[in-house]
């Protein structure tokens, strides 16, 4: 059908536009500003952990008026039900806003077509669903702020019977604050079902000619494997939240328990013979594909980065293709690891154990591959590579501190503390966001046919990569100490004053607790940091450095055989790929690259398999 | 530029991108049932009650399986007929298709009508009844105005005719009506009293206050004591408080639309009260956080500087004193000089109303909120869902219901947990005393069960077997029918056999708009202290109407979305089949792949809730 | 599409009219050996013999339905893969939840060997 609209207007354009690139950038913004809002939220509860009978200073209060302060704090404190508004929030916004829309939705839409050589995703006007069913969720969630009931308040797990009776005192169930969680995740789970169902048809149907499966880009294996871990373990947490839904709607059972009692209310009326297990089962069979969809398009973003950057092939590109489907297998028999502590027996639980520690294997190969990747590089230290060299050791501390969890009865001590926090933030903020970050340096010129300014780029990194180590480091060191997490005061509450007390607890506590101060404080510094980034992104736009050519950085990978910025059909001629996607420093081949799309010339010897399998 | 493969299949892997698309997404949706299935399993073996077995209607569920399976196949025959370029044939076999999806819902939903529309009660001792509850019709209380006496509620006659009052005593239009279930209380037992919280208060829930005050009558409620609050005006260095009052001692609660006699407080003035409250909290908190501010700044100075505190950490008990010491009396002086000029410096939060000992009695819906203390005569207090509490004496908030099922199976799985012994227990039931089953229907029919179920297990025992749980205490409304028709002589199995409805009587359940089947069905009237749990049969009342509710929704939904898709290309893809035969053949392949999935789902349910 | 000649079509509409045919007469078998007293398999009553028999009849009409109305039988490789792999993880997530759910903890795996404490 001839869908091309020769001249679409500003809407059809930029509003309500079907081209991936443009869904991707709208994928992009969004999340970046849901991550920024996501870390506002997060300064708000530090600043309740390290000074928890201080009221919130007027910096950080600007953003409420006086009617909000005076309904959710009290004397300008954060209350314990406030703080655990925002950090219900801070999780799930950062989780399902922030970091899979940017990993997954802005680099796969803008990257991943240009990458095969498809002129768009298989379905645009279904991509285009996706983001506006996306923001709409998004939208849902955080509007919830707004309501008398405030938002979710119940961990970003949603665990029941809890969360069943979070705003249940509410004459209007639709607009309570859990309500809109379940029904904004039930329009993010459809956008994340519709963009998986493309990317995967692009990617299996789309690919240019010649892209056979082993030459395509390490980046599109990731996202192939992302699209299916998304496709696949979303619909069980529908399930739950669906199952939660009708809970709250038609007062039923699914997750509630016989004979629960609530304060205020009595015996609860209800039929009983639920289980509170069965929303965490389902819950965490997403849960851990959660992570690794959040995980994948970092490594993704990193392993283009590098290759561009040391001007030689990604090492171990076959093992890495492998190890990412071993570990998107994988990644489904493993979620009962956030269980530990629900009462399974030694069979099953080993059973969860085995797999964990197994698959810390291929997680183990990519990051080992990238890291060998660099040795004998002739490395460029440009602000991406920079970023994507901090994500391997500050991953690679994520994934370690992952291990104690992994164990059965080690994470008996180790669960619910703040080592928890430490290990996931470890994984996710210096490691994914690094990756991204740098992934958004590395593709900017292409976009916007400008460089990011170099020295805002250092101004960026180095304060943010100091500081994040101070923000989850400690949190490591309390958490084996045995600090909870989800404290509003920081552990306060619990502090023994006498010394010779019999509350051993109160005294971890005491040796530990000035740790919090640091932390906030590094959380505060941290997002100063993150300013430069932000001026960077507008200033570069306007009067960044131009690009001296289609391919500023010498790479390899189709998207650079594109004009810049791409127009509607991304390539000015149909484009066809004769060798592999990291084709660096290749003794017989003139240049320091070779990039797939060059039509082999008199003077190379090709002695790569040209197979036409599919 | 056109996408490619959107019709011709690419080489390499033989498939067109639609086709590949319809297949991912029917995975997950096999990852969507199968979550749906398995929480479905696990509710079912890890129940603690007796799940209900075969509670369904099995006809209507029989019928919907030959229809899905008949569309299946003509979804099929209509790719067909464009392949051979047969639109007419199409037309007919996709019509037939979607007309099919059409009657499939409209069983569905009167599946759904008959179960919302039944009752059910669980007991303190768990003993269950299900059937139909009294709801108002024209009572006797001579424009009164107030909800139908209760010695007129009846629950006989169908809707022509016959008007109906509602809670509060206006009159309906015929057919609607409201189920006699309530948490009463009596304002002429006792002392009653209706508390509204101002920080919840919310207009827009207006149904409760209408109810309230349109149950106790006009001008009954009035304002218990003055609802005052204070104002701040500060002058240069001075402050000036003076306290006003918003509302006066006695003035009425009234609907919003009533004329406006002297002191009348309706909604409006309700939300004016909200507001008095909301500005005085902010107010208060203003100052509350400024004195934090400065006790904090001199906590963190002090343990800079002072001499006595440097160097410790905050968290010492003599920092926290002296913290506390700055705070309490920042917190004196900004209260008496501090310069926060307020219109509403102070208010309550709540706002009292006592009820006249004549007024009518207060019926609310139990959905609204809780009680506590249920009993007739006893102190009771009623918490709304918006915070208002009613409190008083309890009136008879007992629930009128002909009974069409009655279920001793939880009972007797309590009882053998506990090791008594469960048919003795069964006789002492609460529901067989003459204060609930007032004409002793209801111990006839247990009679009568207890005779046909001896004849059963005998007939049972000569292949072998035993009556189930089951069989032995849940007598269902076919057998409460059957009985009734042979006026309770129960002596052989072929002809309580021949009297008990079968497959085509089953198709609505229980019919109490039918005069001579009412009949069959005892007048129980159960006290509220003794009930546990009362819903409708919606997934309130169990795990098993949950789950089928759910499965066959989600179903039901799939249905309605593949009918539209289907509908699209039955009434719009002329156009398509002009221009592209092929291509509407590819579109309509893929939608045929999803109703088959539709339909293969339906395959499992079936059986699964109609038959296990 | 495989076969896509007319006669092709036309022997294949045959064999849908013949499978819809086993799909109702499946559909007759299975309320039958519900509700029919002496088809009743195992004990009297519903248990574990009827789920399985009817759960069999079910899986039966449903591999009818997507084999032959669904084409499974003559797709390609990567539908068998993305059907059949979805079929996996489903089957997988209803078993180990069952291993969850069956394996919990007790007395019996929680205290030692001669534990005085044994209830």
């Amino acid at each position: 059908m001839g869908d091309d609209h020769h001249n679409p207007n500003f809407i059809q354009k930029y509003i309500f536009s079907t081209d991936h690139k443009m869904i991707g950038i709208q994928y992009g913004i969004t999340a970046l500003l849901f991550l920024l809002f996501g870390f506002f939220l997060m300064m708000l509860m530090r600043w309740s952990i390290a000074y928890p009978n201080e009221p919130l200073p007027e910096w950080l209060g600007f953003a409420f008026n006086e009617d909000w302060k005076a309904r959710w704090l009290t004397d300008g404190k954060v209350t314990g039900e406030t703080y655990n508004m925002f950090g219900a929030m801070h999780g799930t916004i950062m989780v399902f806003l922030g970091v899979v829309p940017l990993g997954f939705g802005a680099f796969g839409n803008y990257v991943g077509p240009l990458q095969v050589g498809a002129i768009d995703m298989a379905f645009p006007k279904l991509n285009m669903m996706s983001y506006w069913l996306y923001l709409v969720g998004g939208l849902m969630m955080c509007g919830s702020f707004f309501l008398e009931s405030g938002t979710a308040k119940s961990g970003w797990t949603n665990y029941p019977p809890l969360s069943s009776y979070a705003d249940s005192q509410h004459p209007n169930q639709f607009f309570t604050g859990q309500t809109q969680w379940l029904l904004g995740m039930v329009f993010l789970i459809s956008s994340s079902l519709l963009g998986s169902v493309n990317v995967i048809t692009t990617i299996v149907n789309l690919r240019a000619k010649g892209m056979t499966w082993m030459r395509l880009p390490f980046f599109v294996w990731a996202m192939l494997v992302v699209a299916f871990l998304l496709l696949l373990a979303f619909p069980p947490l529908e399930v739950a939240g669906i199952l939660q839904l009708v809970d709250r709607f038609t007062g039923s059972s699914f997750f509630q328990p016989t004979g629960l009692y609530q304060s205020g209310v009595g015996v609860v009326e209800q039929a009983g013979g639920g289980s509170p297990l069965l929303f965490q089962h389902l819950f965490w069979f997403l849960g851990h594909p959660e992570v690794y969809v959040l995980l994948l398009p970092a490594i993704a973003v990193v392993a283009e980065i590098i290759p561009v950057n040391t001007r030689k092939p990604l090492w171990g590109y076959k093992s890495m293709v492998y190890a990412v489907m071993v570990l998107g297998f994988l990644s489904f028999i493993v979620w009962a690891h956030h269980m530990y502590i629900t009462g399974m027996g030694p069979a099953i639980s080993t059973f969860f154990q085995v797999t964990t520690v197994l698959i810390s294997v291929p997680s183990v190969v990519l990051i080992t591959s990238m890291l060998i990747s660099l040795w004998g590089g002739s490395i460029r230290f440009t602000v991406p590579m920079m970023w994507a060299c901090a994500f391997l050791p500050m991953f690679g501390i994520g994934g370690l501190t992952g291990l104690p969890l992994a164990f059965n009865l080690v994470d008996l001590h180790l669960h619910d503390t703040y080592y928890v926090i430490g290990h996931f933030h470890y994984v996710v903020a210096p490691g994914i966001l690094f990756g991204l970050f740098g992934g958004i340096y590395h593709w900017y010129p292409k976009m916007f046919g400008r460089y990011m300014n170099t020295f805002l780029g250092h101004l960026h990194f180095w304060p943010s990569l100091i500081f994040i180590n101070l923000v989850f480091f400690p949190m490591l060191l309390q958490g084996m100490a045995g600090f909870h997490r989800r404290w509003y005061n920081g552990g306060a509450a619990y502090l023994e004053s006498d010394p010779d007390g019999e509350n051993v607890f109160g005294q971890t506590v005491r040796e530990w607790i000035d740790l919090n101060e640091l932390m906030s404080w590094s959380v505060f510094l941290l997002a100063a940091a993150q300013l430069p980034f932000i001026i960077n992104l507008f200033t570069a736009w306007f009067s960044g450095r131009k690009v001296e050519n289609d391919n500023p950085w010498n790479a390899t990978t189709l998207e650079w055989n594109t004009p810049t910025p791409p127009p509607h059909g991304n390539f000015v001629t149909e484009p066809s790929v004769y060798r592999g996607p990291y084709e660096y420093s290749r003794p017989d081949a003139d240049g320091d690259y070779y990039p797939q799309w060059v039509d082999k010339s008199e003077t190379a010897k090709s002695n790569e398999k040209e197979s036409a399998d599919a | 530029m056109e996408i490619p493969y959107v019709v011709t299949p690419r080489k390499d892997t033989g498939l067109n991108n639609s086709k590949i698309a319809i297949w991912l997404f029917l995975a997950s949706e096999v990852m969507l049932f199968g979550g749906l299935f398995s929480a479905y399993i696990f509710l079912r073996i890890y129940a603690d009650y007796p799940w209900p077995e075969r509670a369904l209607a099995v006809l209507p569920g029989l019928v919907n399986t030959f229809i899905l399976i008949a569309s299946s196949v003509t979804v099929v025959f209509a790719w067909a007929s464009l392949k051979l370029r047969n639109w007419r044939a199409f037309q007919g076999f996709m019509g037939f298709t979607v007309f099919c999806a059409l009657v499939f819902m409209v069983l569905k939903s009167i599946e759904y009508n008959s179960k919302f529309h039944h009752h059910a009660v669980r007991t303190s001792e768990y003993s269950s009844v299900e059937g139909h509850v009294h709801y108002f019709e024209e009572g006797h209380g001579s424009g009164s105005g107030h909800a139908g006496g209760e010695s007129s509620d009846k629950s006989e006659g169908s809707s022509d005719g016959h008007k109906y009052l509602s809670i509060t005593g206006e009159t309906l239009e015929g057919g609607k009506h409201i189920d006699h279930n309530f948490y009463v209380v009596d304002p002429t037992a006792g002392d009653a009293n209706v508390t509204f919280d101002l920080d919840r208060f919310h207009p827009d829930y207006d149904k409760y206050i209408n109810v309230i005050i349109g149950c106790a009558g006009k001008g009954k409620i009035t304002l218990a004591k003055d609802y005052w609050y204070t104002q701040r005006e500060v002058s240069g260095n001075s402050v000036k408080v003076t306290e006003k009052i918003l509302f006066k001692e006695g003035s009425v609660l009234a609907l919003r639309d009533e004329k406006n006699e002297e002191s009348v407080i309706s909604i409006a003035e309700l939300q004016e009260a909200k507001d008095a409250f909301l500005l005085a909290r902010k107010h208060e908190q203003k100052i509350r956080t400024k004195a934090q501010r400065v006790a904090g700044a001199a906590l963190t100075k002090a343990l800079k500087e002072d001499s006595l505190l440097r160097g410790m950490s905050r968290w010492e008990d003599d920092a926290v004193k002296f913290r506390d010491k700055v705070l309490k009396e920042e917190l004196a002086k900004l209260e008496a000089n501090g310069q926060f000029d307020s219109d509403y410096a102070k208010a309550a939060s709540t706002i009292s109303f006592s009820v006249a000992k004549d007024a009518h009695l207060i019926r609310v819906k139990p959905s609204w909120g809780f009680m506590t203390g249920k009993e007739t005569g006893k102190d009771t207090n009623i918490a709304l869902l918006d915070g208002t509490l009613i409190t008083g004496i309890a009136g008879d908030s007992s629930l009128p219901i002909a009974v069409d099922a009655l279920d001793f199976t939880h009972l007797v799985m309590r009882a053998e947990d506990k090791g008594l012994d469960a048919d003795a227990l069964i006789e002492e039931s609460l529901l067989f005393d003459s204060q609930v089953d007032a004409t002793g229907q209801l111990r006839t029919v247990w009679e009568a069960h207890k005779k046909w179920r001896a004849l059963f297990a005998a007939e049972l025992a000569k292949k072998g077997k035993v009556p189930t749980e089951n069989d032995k205490y849940r007598v269902t409304w076919h057998q409460m029918v059957a009985y009734h028709r042979l006026d309770y002589q129960i002596d052989n199995l072929g002809e309580v056999k021949k009297v008990t409805p079968g497959l085509f009587e089953d198709f609505k359940g229980a019919n109490h708009k039918n005069k001579e089947e009412v009949k069959a069905y005892p007048e129980l009237r159960i006290p509220r202290e003794n009930m546990v749990l009362d819903s409708k049969l919606t997934p309130k009342w169990n795990n098993y109407y949950g789950i089928y509710f759910t499965i066959t929704g989600l179903h039901g939904l799939h249905v309605i979305g593949g009918a539209i898709v289907l509908g699209y290309y039955l009434f719009f893809g002329r156009k398509m089949y002009d221009s592209n035969p092929d291509w509407l053949a590819n579109r309509v392949e893929v939608g045929g792949l999803f109703w088959h999935f539709v339909d293969l789902v339906w395959i499992f349910v079936f059986p699964i809730f109609y038959l296990m | 599409m495989a076969g896509d000649s007319p006669e092709a079509i036309r022997k294949a509409c045959k064999l849908y009219g013949v499978i819809g045919g086993c799909l109702f007469i499946g559909t007759i078998l299975t309320v039958a050996v519900a509700k029919i007293p002496w088809l009743d398999v195992g004990g009297h009553g519903f248990d574990g013999y009827d789920a399985i028999l009817g759960l069999a009849i079910a899986t039966t009409k449903a591999s009818l339905v997507a084999v032959i109305f669904m084409h499974l039988n003559h797709e390609k490789k990567a539908i068998y893969w993305i059907f059949f792999g979805a079929l996996f993880f489903g089957a997988a997530l209803i078993a180990i939840f069952w291993g969850a759910y069956a394996d919990p903890i007790t007395f019996d795996n929680l205290l030692p060997e001669g534990s005085t404490l044994n209830r």
